[in-house]
Formats: structure tokens, sequence, C-alpha cells
């Protein structure tokens, strides 16, 4: 990266627990602010890859090639000068479309055109094997010195012709070494699949169920990556001895559970990967097991940093959780609204795509419970997107108290948009941080 | 009293001198320091014993806080003796004592003692009180130094704890402005005036069969239910309104104009002086109560066994317990 990035951390939290309580909850809100979007097109900048599904579904209908192509060129303008790029053709393999040879090469208004000229040849044929796209899309990218690697995925299938385990490897094998958005267009895909790819490329992902919509989309999601300014930024979370982090999850602008992506950094530390920042604010959901303590004492529960990587490891911001043991019933059996918003986030997604997977496997009585709560939690939080897309799939009889029945014909774009959007989260409005306090 | 050594910085003065060459400071003035008789740290981690102390006061191992040199802080100066305890349940000690005495020369000995007790709403109690103790304390043992009125005294020295207090506040954090009970007790050997502002206390306690004036409590609560009580509402009714504990005075930068309230009297036979927050009082507050809890012979054993008294019974608050003899005289060799 160039120029100088900075992060501002606030802890919202109760640091009063009940004596011999040991699990602590804070919500941790990260704001990146620093250099101007754009300030990155050097060298040292920025790379894209856009991987297009070719597969020979994507002529069923027709229209949905040619919009992939129109969006994929739509993105190629959307590159910044010196940005550097390819775009690969997937199918049960991958291919090269542009550059003709394996590196990336620069855009420029020359390249651009290049570019959508191969694109404009591209014909649909043959399977979907993702983890060879992202295989090659990860060559590619080794080509370049670019820190900030960000990738595009399109597909419409599933992905038939690899086993599950052959892309679990891939996904091992290339996580880390950059973000990658996946968008499913029509609704012939998997949503859990392509949620994995995306959740382990630290991406978003997302339905186009109509393929006229596909430029918008695409256009929006290549903005959104051009204004990144810092690469590999990690969650570093210091814990006291004794202590379990029970999870760290990304709660806001989407949920991402990152408790397993934990690399140890000894002693008592350990990073989160977080992705790629522009000015943006994220919030995080820690929780951390500490020891119980006597009644009166006061303990650092955890510290929280940013670390982007480089050579100088540079640790931005600081943010810190505290405990603190009372008798004082009032003081430790208050929740945290911002703690308690993201908790009630989280069990609104859980139910939704609990509720669908048992609505699909025709476990009629746990679909209409979980629909049911997720009903309830939507209009209690005011999360009126989601209660309009729950809407699609259930008739809602009683919004209170949850009082659903499931819809006989469903939509299948409705179904998957809900369960793919169920991890979008909204902002709680925040009043002070608990820092302010001590 | 003759000085060989100057009470503040140890530097060996002349038997004629009223100033130390040295550091400037009064021959004849001994006083707590500034910012408090704080404990030193131990320099290892109290919960895991390890060394490795942060410098933001927790322990980089275990993640425990470490006690501040304020959360249990002494002072014997002889003739005034004090103990400030954070108690069992606050994280912090925002109580905050200051005293010294003016001994020698042509004036009677004297004691000046102050307590102030950090809101615990506010922000910064601590620093709060202990600025107000500090400065007050300055301005009493000038005015004992020049022989002025004690109860003009007690005024300017509440106007200057207002003052330190206020300058704490940070206008741009609306509803945090640091604040601070106040009260101070300027002893001579034939008047006690003391000075009040919210529900920190000072009792004057007679010693067991002695007849000087009786004991009591020599201050009034600036609370609400105290306020309804002394316009006529029966005690019960006043304590069962809606925050009757609430201070209805109190300094720091939200208080507005205040008055403290200042009274002098004649005790007329021996005796102790009380000054204690409410840490203290809450469990023993009548005065002859205290009386019959602490040893007769006064001192820091009486200051502790008061101290522990309000630990024992909950030490739900920070404890703060001073007590000045009456009349305040050097102790005799026995």
């Amino acid at each position: 990266m160039t120029g100088q990035a900075d992060f501002a951390v606030e802890v919202y939290q109760n640091e009063y627990l009940a004596s011999g309580a040991t699990e602590v909850n804070a919500v941790v809100t990260v704001t990146a602010t620093g250099p101007a979007t754009g300030s990155s097109n050097t060298s040292g900048g920025a790379a894209e890859v856009i991987i297009v599904d070719c597969s020979g579904s994507m002529h069923v209908p027709r229209t949905k090639l040619t919009s992939a192509k129109q969006a994929t060129a739509a993105a190629i303008d959307t590159l910044r000068d010196g940005v550097e790029f390819a775009v690969v053709a997937g199918t049960d393999e991958a291919r090269l479309v542009y550059p003709y040879q394996h590196r990336m090469v620069v855009a420029s208004p020359q390249t651009r055109a290049e570019a959508k000229d191969a694109v404009a040849k591209l014909a649909a044929n043959g399977g979907t094997a993702i983890g060879r796209w992202l295989a090659l899309a990860d060559s590619l990218f080794a080509t370049s010195s670019a820190s900030m690697r960000h990738a595009i995925l399109l597909t419409d299938g599933q992905n038939m012709h690899e086993t599950p385990r052959e892309l679990a490897r891939t996904l091992a094998a290339v996580t880390g070494h950059f973000v990658c958005d996946c968008r499913g267009v029509g609704t012939d895909w998997e949503v859990k699949e392509l949620r994995t790819i995306a959740d382990t490329l630290l991406g978003t992902v997302d339905i186009v169920a109509e393929p006229e919509d596909l430029e918008a989309d695409f256009r929006a999601m290549m903005t959104g990556a051009m204004s990144k300014a810092v690469a590999d930024v990690a969650l570093r979370l210091w814990t006291p001895m004794g202590a379990t982090v029970k999870f760290v999850k990304q709660v806001e602008p989407t949920l991402l559970d990152l408790t397993a992506r934990r690399v140890d950094v000894p002693p008592r530390t350990g990073d989160y990967p977080t992705g790629s920042w522009g000015s943006e604010t994220r919030d995080y959901h820690v929780c951390v097991q500490v020891p119980a303590a006597a009644t009166g004492e006061r303990m650092m529960a955890a510290k929280v940093s940013l670390v982007v990587s480089g050579p100088d490891q540079q640790e931005l911001g600081k943010g810190r959780i505290f405990a603190v043991w009372t008798d004082d019933t009032a003081l430790s059996t208050k929740i945290n609204r911002e703690v308690a918003h993201y908790t009630g986030q989280a069990e609104l997604a859980a139910a939704i795509q609990e509720g669908l997977e048992a609505r699909k496997a025709g476990d009629v009585e746990t679909a209409t419970a979980k629909l049911g709560r997720a009903v309830q939690l939507a209009t209690e939080t005011g999360h009126t997107d989601t209660a309009k897309l729950l809407s699609k799939v259930v008739d809602v009889e009683d919004a209170r108290t949850g009082t659903v029945r499931l819809k006989r014909k469903v939509e299948t774009a409705d179904e998957m948009t809900l369960d793919t959007r169920s991890s979008k989260t909204m902002r709680v409005r925040k009043k002070q941080s608990t820092e302010a306090e001590s | 009293m003759t000085t060989t050594s100057c009470p503040s910085c140890g530097t060996s003065v002349g038997p004629q001198d009223r100033f130390c060459e040295e550091c400037g400071q009064s021959l004849l003035v001994r006083r707590t320091p500034l910012g408090g008789p704080v404990t030193k740290p131990a320099g290892t981690c109290v919960a895991c014993g390890g060394g490795n102390l942060g410098d933001e006061g927790y322990c980089e191992d275990c993640g425990r806080a470490q006690p501040s040199g304020r959360d249990r802080m002494e002072s014997d100066l002889e003739l005034v003796v004090g103990i400030s305890d954070k108690g069992h349940r606050r994280a912090r000690n925002e109580d905050s004592m200051a005293f010294g005495t003016v001994l020698g020369a042509d004036a009677p000995p004297t004691v000046v003692a102050v307590v102030c007790d950090g809101v615990a709403t506010s922000d910064r109690a601590d620093n709060a009180s202990q600025r107000a103790v500090d400065e007050a304390t300055t301005v009493l043992l000038d005015a004992v130094l020049e022989n002025g009125d004690p109860a003009a005294a007690t005024k300017a020295a509440v106007a200057q704890a207002i003052e330190a207090v206020t300058a704490l506040a940070d206008p741009s954090v609306p509803g945090t402005a640091p604040s601070c009970t106040f009260v101070s007790a300027v002893v001579t050997p034939t008047e006690v005036t003391v000075g009040s502002v919210g529900d920190s206390r000072v009792y004057w306690l007679a010693a067991p069969g002695s007849d000087a004036m009786s004991s009591r409590m020599l201050t009034q609560d600036d609370t609400v239910a105290a306020e309804l009580i002394a316009e006529g509402v029966s005690e019960e009714e006043a304590n069962a309104v809606y925050q009757a504990h609430a201070l209805s005075k109190w300094i720091g930068a939200d208080a507005g104009e205040i008055e403290p309230r200042v009274v002098t009297v004649r005790p007329d036979g021996p005796g102790h002086v009380l000054l204690c927050s409410d840490g203290l009082w809450n469990y023993v507050p009548e005065a002859q109560a205290l009386v019959d809890a602490m040893p007769a012979e006064g001192g820091m054993t009486a200051a502790d066994t008061l101290t522990r008294r309000a630990l024992d019974l909950g030490g739900h608050d920070n404890i703060t317990t001073v007590l000045v003899p009456f009349p305040p005289t050097e102790r005799t060799e026995s």
C-alpha cells in the first residue's frame, strides 16, 4: 500500500460480571481512515482477476452469457489505470481469456480495449469446476507484486465437475492470497457452496437473479474493490493467561465467523484476517472466557488492535475489553445494547439458514418454528428488508409472536435471495463508547 | 519545639530558621504530600506474581488490574492521622484526604484536615477529590500561618477547591464533570471550625467520661432527604422520596454557585474530631457508636479500628477516616 492508513478502535461492552461469571462479550468497532481512494494505483497497488462462468448452461437462457459479457466489460472499464488485471473463463477447466500469456497486465485504454474484445468472443461450453478457476487466478496473482489482490467470481451452476474435497483443498491452498467476491446468477447454483468460498476468501456473496442486473452489480463490486487502500489487515487480539477466545465474528456489514481463522502470535496473542480495507467501518463481536476473580477485582480481558502486514507489521488502533466482578446485580445483569443487537442479528441469520435448510429437507415443523422466530426477530429489530424477503417464503399470521405458515409455492429466486442475504447485518445506532468511562 | 531538620525535605536547618534554605517550605508546617500519601507499587503482579506489568496498570500476563497506590493511603503526622481505603466493592478509591499541622513559633498548635469523596458517577472523580483536598489544605495552612480567621479561611478553601475541580472538567463531554464532596476542620487548642459541602461528615467525639461537649455530628448532609428533614418533613417520609440520598450540593463545574456550611464550636474538654466519608458513617452513623467503637487513645490504631469496622460490615464504598485529637497538643513523653 501507499500512504498512511489509520484505524480507530472503539469498544462497547458491559464490563461488569456477576461473581463467578467468566464470559466477557464486547462489540469492537473498527474505523479505517487514511489514504484517499485511488492513491494505491502504483505497481505496489492493486491486482484484479475477473472469473466468468462459461459452462454450457450459461446459454440458458441466452441472455445469461450476453449479460455476463456485458458485466465483465463494465468491470474492466471500472479498472483504474495502473491496476494489474486478467480475465479467466471457467468451465470444467480454467482458461486465461486475457492477456494472452500467463501473466497480468497493467490497465490502460489499450489493454482495456483488448480485454473487452477477448471477452466479447467468449462462448459457453463445458462444465463447472470452481476450484480450478480459483487455482488459475491464484497462479496469475503469483506473477504480480501487487499487495491488494481481488477477484470477482461469477457462476450460474453447482460445482459438478470436481469433488467437494478437491474444491476444499484448492480453497485451503489459496486462502489469504486474495479476496474474492462471489456472485450467483440465476437459481441453479448452491448458496452454501458459494457462501463457503466467499467467507473463506473474505469476500461477499450475493444472488443476481436476473442476468440484466449483472452489469450494475459488477460495476459496484469493482468500484468497491478499487476503493480498498490497505491489504491484508488482521484483527489482533491479546487475551490473558488462562483465557480462551470463544469466538471472534465480523458482525457488520456482514456476518463472518473468524474464530477458526486465528493465527497464533505468541505469547497470548492471535491474528484474525479481515482482508482489504478502504475508508470504512466494521463491527466485530468478541467473546472471551476468562478465569473468574474475586468480587471487586478488575481484569483486562482482551486488547484489540489492527495489524497491517508488511515488513514493519504496524500495529494500529487500540481497544481494551475489561472484566469487573461485582455483587451488584443491577450492574452485572445489564446487557450492553450493541452486544444485544449483534447477538440478535446472528440469531436471525441462523434462524433463516436453519429454517430454509429444514424446509428443503421437508421438516415442516422445524422450518415453521425457525422461520417464525426469524420473522419475529426481523420485526423486533426493525430489519425490514429481511422481513420483506421472509414474507415471500412464509405467510405471516402474527409477526410479534412469530406465528407463520410455510407458503406452499415459493419462487426459487426468493428463497435463494433470503438465504444469501441472511448474513447481511444492520448497523446498530451507537450511544457512547465504554472507553470514555474509564 | 526545636526543629533540626526540614519536615518537608529532610535538610538540616538552624534553630532560628523559619523556612528551609533548601526547599523553601515553612519549617513550622508538616503536611501530607501533594497527590496523596500513596503506597508505592510492588513491582510484581498481585494475582500471578509475575513481573510483566504494563504501563496501563494491568498485568501483561494474567490481565489483572494492579492496585493503585490510592487503594490504601495512610498518613501519620502524629497530631493527625488518616486512612483512606478502597473498600471491598469499588474498583477505585475516589476518596482523598490531606492534612497538615502548624507547630511552634508564636502561634498555638493547629491542625487542618480536609476529606473529599469523589462522586462515583462523574469522570475522573479520584483526580477531582485529590486536587480538592490538596488545594484546600494549602489555603487553610497559609491562613493559619498568617493568623487568619478559620471561618473565612474555610470559605476560601472551598472556593479554591471549586476552582481546581472545575478546571478538570472537559467542556466537550457533557454530564461527566468531575465532582466531589468536601469537609474540612481547623482545630486549634480552643476551637474547632468545620466546613462542609455534600454528604461527608465531621463528628465531635468526646473522650469517655470527660465533661466536654457531648459527642455529635458537626456537619449537616447536603442531600435531598436532609434538606426535606430540615424543612420539617418527617425522617421516614424524607428517606422514602426518589433519590433521597442524592447530593443536593457538591463541588464541581456543574455545581453552580455554592457556599459551604461553616460552624465553629468550643468543645471545652478532651476528645477527637473525626472527618470521614460516607463509606464509614453509612455503617456507623451515630456519634456515640463511633466513640464506643474507637480505642480511647486515638491515633493510627483508632483510625484503623474504625476503617476495619466499615470493611467488616461490607466495605461497599471507599472509606476515609481522619482523626484529630482535641486539644491538639504534642504528645507528652510518658
